[in-house]
């Protein structure tokens, strides 16, 4: 239990009314008991907040706690910023039992710093190197060389590949790949993807009738990841070729994240789900991906640069651009292009109209010519 | 315009956004805001393209600001004046 006045210390809000009141957790405000705060940083709850039992809440600026029929309320000026201190108050952190589990597999040459715990069927590798307090779950591998920062948090079925090096407070979701091999063949003369970018965008077709077998290319290099780093569930950042492929600190990646090899990614970059990012593409800071966002191979994308959901991006993008469809173009010219494709049935309409009365003027001359 | 017509103008336009806002045309007030409908920004944009398909008129509005345009988008009943006016210009 944490008394409203304590919690509005905790998120640095002002509160009113009953400080001493005491939450046991967080609610919405439809669904709240009478021990819990109900969220409701917006007008529109307003009416949800009878209909629950909470006698505190969270609320927009300007809002009349009284008259909601509260005893206490704390003020949100950012909603969603006080939203992640209401929710690290409340965690409920995975649970997981201190020290080294029985069934996990340690070599005798890793070092784990004070705190660990690590889950069972836990594999970790020879000379791995983790930082103090990491909380590493069931199924975790990490391979040989891999040096992991303080406080890491590896849920279940992590692999971390051999010589990955990764900062303080990784969060890494289940299933998260760091490490796996890049996407990387070549054949002895002269390919298909070499003679269909050769040909530039004159081409639609390819004129040899075969090719060489596909020879792998090693990836002889690792991954290299800043601090505070999260990475979603079952996404994939692969290893680079000769050097590290890189991603810079605070950078946030979501679930089913592709990043191909040689990607270096910047600082405090946000990349949505389901987003692919092809082999040595250089991303700068602050980049946001959205969606499903589709990033061809070899391309330098700007700081600040916002790529819109299920965007396309197959050439560079200068700094704080807002990028959107395919070939991604600037957003405004990706609103009127799509303005002047909706208009474009009613403009034929018109055109064959004034066609047709055209064809009729000619066939029928005036009786005065 | 014939009160009928004009019946007909505001009708239409009730419909598109209640389409947009995916409530029942009964449920649109002359005085609601787009915000109060809950269409957003390529909402309205998928709103006016259907406007003008509908009366075959040309809307004058910028996509990427439409607050800047001289369309008025204020509220449902300002956007029906602003067609009626479309529609009286185009004849």
């Amino acid at each position: 239990m944490i008394t409203i006045a304590e919690l509005a210390e905790a998120l640095g809000a002002e509160m009113s009314g009953d400080g001493a009141l005491e939450v046991s957790g967080a609610a919405e405000p439809a669904a709240a008991a009478a021990d819990e705060i109900a969220l409701a940083m917006q007008p529109a709850f307003a009416a949800d907040l009878a209909k629950g039992r909470a006698q505190a809440a969270i609320l927009w600026p300007g809002a009349d706690w009284r008259a909601l029929g509260l005893r206490a309320a704390i003020v949100a000026p950012r909603a969603r910023y006080l939203l992640a201190g209401v929710t690290r108050v409340f965690e409920r952190a995975p649970e997981i039992a201190p020290g080294i589990h029985p069934s996990a597999l340690v070599d005798p040459s890793a070092e784990i710093g004070a705190g660990a715990a690590i889950g069972p069927y836990v594999v970790i590798g020879a000379r791995v190197r983790i930082g103090p307090g990491a909380r590493i779950f069931s199924h975790v591998s990490i391979a040989e060389d891999a040096a992991i920062g303080r406080d890491a948090l590896l849920l279940q079925g992590v692999r971390i590949g051999a010589r990955v090096r990764i900062g303080d407070r990784f969060i890494a979701q289940p299933g998260a790949v760091i490490g796996a091999d890049g996407f990387s063949f070549v054949t002895p003369t002269p390919g298909h993807v070499e003679e269909a970018r050769a040909s530039g965008v004159t081409a639609g077709v390819i004129t040899a009738e075969e090719q060489d077998a596909y020879v792998r290319i090693n990836s002889l290099g690792a991954v290299a990841i800043g601090d505070d780093v999260e990475v979603g569930a079952n996404s994939c950042i692969d290893r680079g070729t000769v050097a590290d492929t890189t991603i810079g600190d605070g950078t946030k990646i979501d679930n089913q994240v592709q990043i191909g090899h040689n990607v270096k990614v910047g600082r405090t970059c946000l990349i949505c789900g389901q987003t692919g990012v092809a082999g040595s593409t250089v991303i700068g800071d602050r980049v946001v991906l959205g969606g499903r966002a589709a990033i061809a191979d070899h391309l330098r994308i700007g700081s600040n640069v916002v790529i819109t959901g299920n965007t396309g991006v197959s050439s560079h993008v200068p700094d704080n651009r807002i990028m959107a469809g395919y070939p991604a173009v600037r957003l405004d010219q990706h609103v009127e292009m799509y303005k002047a494709l909706r208009r474009l049935p009613r403009l034929l309409a018109r055109l064959e109209e004034a066609a047709a009365a055209g064809q009729k003027a000619v066939s029928n001359p005036p009786a005065s010519d | 315009m014939s009160e009928a017509v004009a019946d007909t103008v505001r009708d239409k336009v009730m419909a598109i956004l209640a389409e947009q806002a995916v409530v029942a045309p009964g449920d649109i007030r002359m005085e609601a805001t787009l915000g109060d409908l809950g269409i957003d920004s390529l909402g309205l944009v998928e709103a006016i393209f259907a406007l003008e398909e509908a009366f075959d008129i040309e809307v004058p509005f910028n996509a990427n600001d439409p607050g800047d345009s001289e369309f008025d988008i204020s509220t449902v009943g300002a956007m029906v004046r602003a067609v009626e006016s479309l529609i009286a210009a185009a004849k």
